[in-house]
């Protein structure tokens, strides 16, 4: 059995997620939960489970992982409950909950190959015009992407990211979470967090360049 | 030295590497062509390096009113600039595809067996 996660988030710190206060019929739930109702867990699990599924496997990459965390998650809001005030939606509390189970994991995992991020940020001249022009990307992109042809190319790239960076991309621009919440799960300055997000950005459009300009 | 020589001209004249004659031509004319003059007020307005600097801030429209517009400017003269904005529009949108949970190939439901180990590892068991 995996071990559930300590770092269960207040339910005002989760408040701060971008959806908003828990509805009526969650409030019915959580009477149930916080009763011991098994049968309420189980709905509880089926209704949040794959998107919490989403959520493990876009930080950890791995599918054995992120199943062990996804149960963490839901061991550790089981064992929480009672602290939930329902001040915001148990999604965005459940959420919080697996990032922060994601995390832990990733804390103990051996470093991975990674790129530089810095020597994959644009070079400016002196005077502040970019060293190199800058070429049009295809169009044909677009139409690769929307095929869903570029899905592992680009997760491959994402993955090459020093966690440092993969980690605020995840969770402002794949899971949604505004900054302020990104640089508090991180342990970052709110500045910082952006910054990171920002060059991670940069990165992975270096990182894709190659691969749009031999469609040129 | 007319318009379209200056714009062949610009990047030089801005790097610093025009030489003498034809950087005099190029102040000449930016000073008699109106359009010409504008367009060389729009390059020294902001650089390239501070628009990217800033670029995520503009992509999420989270920049004063007055910066954005010194921001649309200069994307409006430079290609440099416009070709890596939408670049990187385009990375972020690579990120959002390719870890969409159709993307992933999330099943519909939780599987049954994974369920089941929840609910019996919340149990204790």
């Amino acid at each position: 059995m995996t071990q559930p996660t300590d770092a269960v988030p207040s339910a005002s710190q989760a408040a701060k997620a971008p959806a908003g206060a828990s509805t009526a019929g969650e409030e019915e739930l959580l009477t149930q939960l916080r009763g011991g109702c098994p049968a309420a867990f189980e709905r509880l699990v089926r209704a949040h489970g794959v998107a919490l599924m989403a959520t493990t496997r876009r930080i950890l990459r791995d599918e054995h992982e992120a199943n062990d965390a996804l149960q963490e998650t839901f061991v550790s809001a089981y064992r929480a409950m009672d602290r939930f005030d329902g001040r915001c939606p148990l999604g965005a509390w459940l959420q919080q909950i697996a990032v922060n189970a994601c995390l832990m994991r990733l804390r103990s995992r051996r470093r991975r190959a990674e790129v530089e991020v810095e020597e994959l940020l644009p070079q400016f001249t002196t005077y502040g015009q970019f060293a190199e022009h800058q070429e049009r990307w295809t169009e044909a992109a677009d139409a690769r992407l929307e095929r869903g042809e570029m899905a592992e190319l680009v997760r491959a790239a994402i993955d090459r990211l020093p966690d440092k960076f993969r980690l605020p991309l995840v969770l402002r621009d794949l899971e949604g979470l505004d900054y302020s919440l990104v640089a508090e799960r991180l342990g970052a300055t709110h500045n910082a967090a952006k910054i990171r997000v920002h060059r991670a950005r940069q990165a992975l459009r270096a990182l894709l360049e190659p691969h749009m300009k031999e469609h040129l | 030295m007319n318009c379209e020589q200056l714009m062949s001209a610009a990047h030089d004249y801005f790097l610093r590497t025009l030489p003498a004659g034809p950087r005099a031509e190029f102040d000449a004319h930016a000073e008699s062509c109106p359009a010409c003059g504008e367009f060389v007020r729009v390059c020294r307005e902001i650089t390239c390096r501070e628009v990217n600097e800033f670029l995520d801030r503009y992509v999420a429209g989270d920049l004063p009113p007055e910066r954005m517009a010194v921001f649309e400017r200069h994307l409006s003269i430079c290609s440099d600039c416009l070709n890596y904005l939408e670049s990187y529009k385009f990375a972020l949108r690579a990120a959002q595809t390719s870890f969409s949970a159709q993307a992933l190939q999330l099943p519909e439901s939780m599987p049954e067996e994974l369920v089941r180990a929840i609910l019996a590892a919340s149990r204790g068991e």
